[in-house]
């Protein structure tokens, strides 16, 4: 028992290991090289989302709120102030923990569906504001045109395929950083406020403490996100993080499996690559996603890693009468 | 191991602690003392206030007035979980386990308040993480032996049977290291099996030097573990003693039973 160093150490190292092999595969194609930048910074926001509502079940539907400010700050950082990756990285993380800790505060004293609707509203603001303050974000028009990043001194990003190394990198991190997270005494504090907040008072946790952690661990992750989707993407417009990509991101955590890091990893790729091949459908893909996501809620409430591994012990445990 | 002398200050002390729900007098000022090291239980007819006392001592409910001190400090207006890191632990009536997670982390997560690592130490694994984490489940298991729970570890407290629950639910307790655990009927809803197996579980906690403060219905086992008695009815302390006393107070029978009418004086005898 104790901590699985050896399994952790695996998961990172085939990540490490895939993610230098497809771009030597796939060099000459930039949509593929794109679809995995997209992945890991997919997976990098349900993460965030996965551990303030999978394991601290508090509903957030406003986690495109904070990839906004991430995508945001890092924008005009990088327009005004500076292109040095590092720097960007801690300016957006600092923006969005604070911001992730105000909207906390306010979710504090409010119990299940009110949280969802604050979280609602948050992202919706967010979104208001960046139409509305022209000076600033432009509104509608964007901020475009947006330079690679400086890693450290005078050596830029050169392409997707950098890109792809410094995002699969900080992915691998964070969900290390998750990982370890949510299998020690702060998981354990998370998974105690959602299954019943008294007796998590009673048994000595902190409440409101633990759950401002989780509002700003979910936010910083968000903000991250945000970051290497700007570098991804090039561009950033107020709606890219509306309404619709907070829904999505909850559908990529509740596909892949609610409370468990590695389920989210899962959903994010799945309907990552799923949008792509959905692509034709336009805006109908919605009206998939919506149908998927009632089918999902009611019958396999734990998400496509948890029924995967039930299978597997189902298996081995045949395999071994 | 556990000399108890008269002249040691009590372990938990109230002093006339009262709770009013609107109108009602759920508590009307208590005044009772927990010696050290001492198995007292809290007995009274249903709606009679032992939970309610409870909820305060444990920081669920602010007194309406009226003082808790737990080894010389006041405690009435500590949050619960603070209450907990000074040493006060309890279960609940209605069993409150985590129900999504296993049995392990149920009874790792009482021993919160006695570890340290923050959200940077754990999520880079600093120095002492896992060493922490490695001690932390070995008392859970150290704790799930010593209530005499048998069974699958990695299973979702949800799963198990009722009987098994409540000892999860006292090894969650225990881990908390507290000086003073709080049982809120430790047996209801146990078979007779199960309650005559809790009551040695009980003892062996007053051996281990901590201090017990129960409430229960089942008289035997009342009878048979507790040290001193305090009789609840209607909100006000009616009786306290030893085991004997409460068992042959006229007061004591009358809440229970109801006063006997002299016109049937000889129908009854």
């Amino acid at each position: 028992m104790g901590i699985p160093y050896k399994k952790l150490l695996l998961y990172g190292l085939t990540a490490l290991v895939i993610s230098y092999l497809i771009p030597t595969f796939f060099l000459k194609n930039k949509y593929y090289i794109n679809l995995l930048n997209l992945i890991g910074i997919y997976i990098i926001i349900t993460t965030g989302l996965n551990i303030i509502t999978g394991y601290c079940g508090q509903i957030n539907i406003g986690q495109g709120g904070f990839c906004a400010i991430g995508a945001y700050t890092t924008a005009l950082f990088t327009l005004h102030i500076t292109t040095s990756l590092p720097v960007l990285l801690v300016a957006s993380i600092v923006v969005t923990g604070l911001v992730g800790l105000l909207v906390g505060i306010s979710c504090l004293r409010l119990a299940g569906t009110y949280i969802a609707m604050t979280t609602l509203g948050f992202g919706a603001i967010v979104e208001v504001i960046l139409f509305g303050w022209e000076k600033l974000t432009r509104g509608s028009d964007g901020l475009r045109d947006i330079p690679y990043p400086k890693i450290v001194g005078s050596l830029a990003l050169g392409g997707e395929e950098d890109l792809l190394y410094v995002i699969s990198l900080i992915t691998i991190v964070l969900l290390l950083f998750a990982y370890n997270v949510v299998n020690s005494r702060l998981g354990r504090a998370f998974m105690a406020i959602r299954d019943d907040q008294l007796a998590a008072n009673l048994s000595g946790i902190n409440v409101p403490r633990y759950k401002l952690y989780a509002f700003i661990m979910c936010a910083c992750y968000g903000g991250i996100g945000g970051c290497l989707y700007l570098f991804s993407a090039k561009c950033i417009f107020p709606e890219v993080f509306g309404l619709d990509f907070s829904i999505l991101s909850l559908m990529m955590m509740v596909l892949g499996g609610m409370g468990s890091i590695m389920g989210g990893v899962l959903g994010a790729a799945l309907l990552t690559v799923s949008f792509e091949l959905l692509r034709p459908l336009k805006e109908y893909q919605m009206v998939v996603y919506g149908i998927l996501i009632v089918i999902i809620a009611i019958f396999i409430p734990k998400g496509l890693l948890g029924v995967g591994m039930d299978a597997f012990s189902f298996v081995t445990r045949r395999l071994q009468k | 191991m556990n000399s108890r002398h008269m002249s040691e200050p009590p372990i938990l002390e109230t002093k006339d602690l009262s709770m009013h729900f609107g109108g009602l007098k759920a508590l009307d000022k208590i005044n009772f003392q927990v010696a050290r090291g001492c198995i007292k239980a809290i007995i009274g007819p249903n709606g009679s206030g032992k939970t309610t006392l409870f909820n305060i001592i444990t920081g669920a409910h602010q007194p309406s007035s009226g003082r808790v001190s737990f080894e010389g400090a006041d405690i009435t207006s500590l949050p619960g979980f603070k209450i907990v890191s000074s040493g006060i632990a309890r279960t609940f009536q209605n069993i409150r386990l985590f129900p999504q997670m296993t049995v392990l982390a149920n009874v790792m997560v009482g021993n919160h308040s006695r570890m340290k690592g923050g959200l940077w130490a754990s999520g880079v694994r600093w120095r002492g993480i896992s060493a922490e984490e490695q001690r932390c489940e070995e008392k859970a298991i150290r704790m799930l032996e010593l209530v005499g729970f048998t069974g699958d570890l990695k299973m979702k407290s949800s799963g198990l049977p009722y009987g098994s629950q409540r000892l999860v639910e006292l090894a969650r307790a225990l881990s908390a290291e507290p000086r003073l655990i709080v049982l809120d009927e430790p047996t209801a809803g146990m078979n007779t099996t199960e309650t005559m197996a809790m009551l040695p579980t009980i003892r062996k906690l007053r051996d281990l030097g901590i201090t017990v403060l129960l409430i229960e219905h089942n008289m035997r086992l009342v009878m048979g573990v507790a040290e001193s008695i305090m009789v609840l009815n209607g909100g006000q302390k009616i009786a306290e003693g030893s085991p004997e006393e409460i068992w042959n107070d006229q007061r004591v029978v009358e809440a229970y039973l109801g006063k006997r009418d002299p016109r049937y004086k000889v129908a009854c005898s």
